[in-house]
């Protein structure tokens, strides 16, 4: 076997990795799209009952700002994740940051009855980092919760700064709608992964929004970012930000 | 030909129902009742009942124990695009081909076959006049309708 054998049968599987990484994408992306596209026309051609038409309206916002945060994803996905340097990072305020990210999530929350719950709305802790990215790993924290979370609970968002280490701390603790096989909670961070009882739940997936979300709070931040199984069953999402300031 | 026993009931089959809202209250302006289901377990329970006015099938679908074995045998497109398994077994149930619509994000070659050999729609999500035309068509007149 010659060397540049092994080579091309790796790009070759690399290929099919991302070939199937952009098809799911665009599972992704079409369905919600597909959801506003016919919500619109049904507007257009007066075919939703009057008293549902706020609603329709407030999901197909939600769709779009949906398709938003997926499309991020694919473009920090081919960017460079650098660090930033924390003389010239901006302040992200901790309980706005994730009180802004949640409302993205409050209509799709509402079809399975699940609220996003912040414990300390009033302490304005901060924290050096950029705020669109922050706000992007929290987005996708949400969407995954409420995708493969129990329905009717409340996600429970806690922040604070950690005392002896000045980190920023965001903790989120939601309720999984199967129950967890802890071998694969590791992998829930591996770039294109779907565990077997996510796709129980919803058959497509992209894989991206936990991965890039690790990489935005580690490679960019330099904080760290974990996910852990919590009795009974539940997973909590845990950033670990530095360079923190309490209020 | 078996007999339509649910004229005014269509059936919604999406893993990810709050993207088909649109679709329900298209139906339900119709005079449609609908009913939906999320996996090809709960479908498969649904379809068993009645034989209902249409079904609108996606075709990624999550498939729970103890099916799971049971739909991979049945060819790789039907493990890749567990909808079409419904699709299958409805037709056996006896729905007549075109009250059986798949409706997908892709369009696969595979899949497109078997559906044109079982006389079924194959529609892509993204234009919604699309299945609301071939909605209509199929609801227009029922051969089966005494």
């Amino acid at each position: 076997m010659s060397e540049a054998e092994p080579a091309s049968l790796a790009q070759e599987g690399r290929t099919l990795v991302d070939l199937a990484l952009l098809s799911n994408f665009v599972h992704q992306v079409v369905n919600p799209l597909n959801g506003v596209a016919g919500t619109l026309d049904n507007l257009q051609n007066g075919e939703i009952a009057e008293h549902r038409r706020p609603q329709r309206l407030r999901l197909a916002r939600a769709q779009i700002e949906q398709c938003i945060t997926l499309m991020r994803n694919l473009a920090f996905l081919s960017q460079s994740f650098t660090r930033i340097d924390p003389a010239e990072g901006r302040i992200t305020i901790l309980p706005q940051s994730i009180i802004e990210s949640a409302m993205f999530y409050q209509e799709d929350g509402a079809s399975k009855e699940i609220r996003i719950s912040l414990k300390d709305r009033n302490t304005q802790n901060r924290v050096v980092g950029h705020p669109e990215l922050i706000k992007q790993v929290l987005m996708n924290i949400f969407d995954n919760c409420i995708k493969y979370g129990a329905r009717g609970q409340e996600i429970e968002v806690n922040q604070w700064i950690q005392k002896n280490t000045g980190n920023a701390m965001i903790s989120v603790l939601s309720r999984s709608h199967l129950p967890l096989d802890l071998l694969e909670v590791p992998r829930f961070v591996d770039l294109g992964f779907r565990g077997k009882n996510a796709k129980r739940i919803v058959a497509s997936g992209t894989g991206l929004g936990l991965h890039i979300s690790k990489r935005i709070v580690e490679d960019v931040h330099g904080g760290i970012f974990t996910i852990q199984p919590r009795l009974p069953n539940d997973l909590e999402f845990l950033i670990k930000l530095p360079h923190g300031t309490p209020e | 030909m078996a007999t339509t026993t649910d004229h005014k009931t269509i059936v919604v089959v999406d893993d990810e129902l709050h993207n088909m809202l649109w679709l329900i209250d298209y139906l339900e302006a119709k005079g449609f009742r609908v009913l939906t289901a999320e996996s090809v377990n709960d479908a498969l329970e649904l379809i068993g009942k009645e034989i209902y006015r249409a079904l609108v099938i996606d075709l990624n679908l999550p498939v729970l124990p103890p099916l799971e074995e049971e739909v991979a045998a049945a060819g790789i497109e039907y493990k890749t695009f567990p909808g079409l398994y419904i699709a299958d077994k409805a037709r056996n149930f006896g729905y007549r081909d075109r009250q059986v619509m798949l409706y997908s994000v892709h369009r696969d070659p595979g899949v497109a076959q078997i559906a044109q050999r079982m006389g079924m729609t194959y529609i892509m999500k993204g234009r919604p006049h699309e299945i609301k035309a071939e909605i209509d068509m199929v609801v227009s007149y029922d051969p089966t309708a005494h």
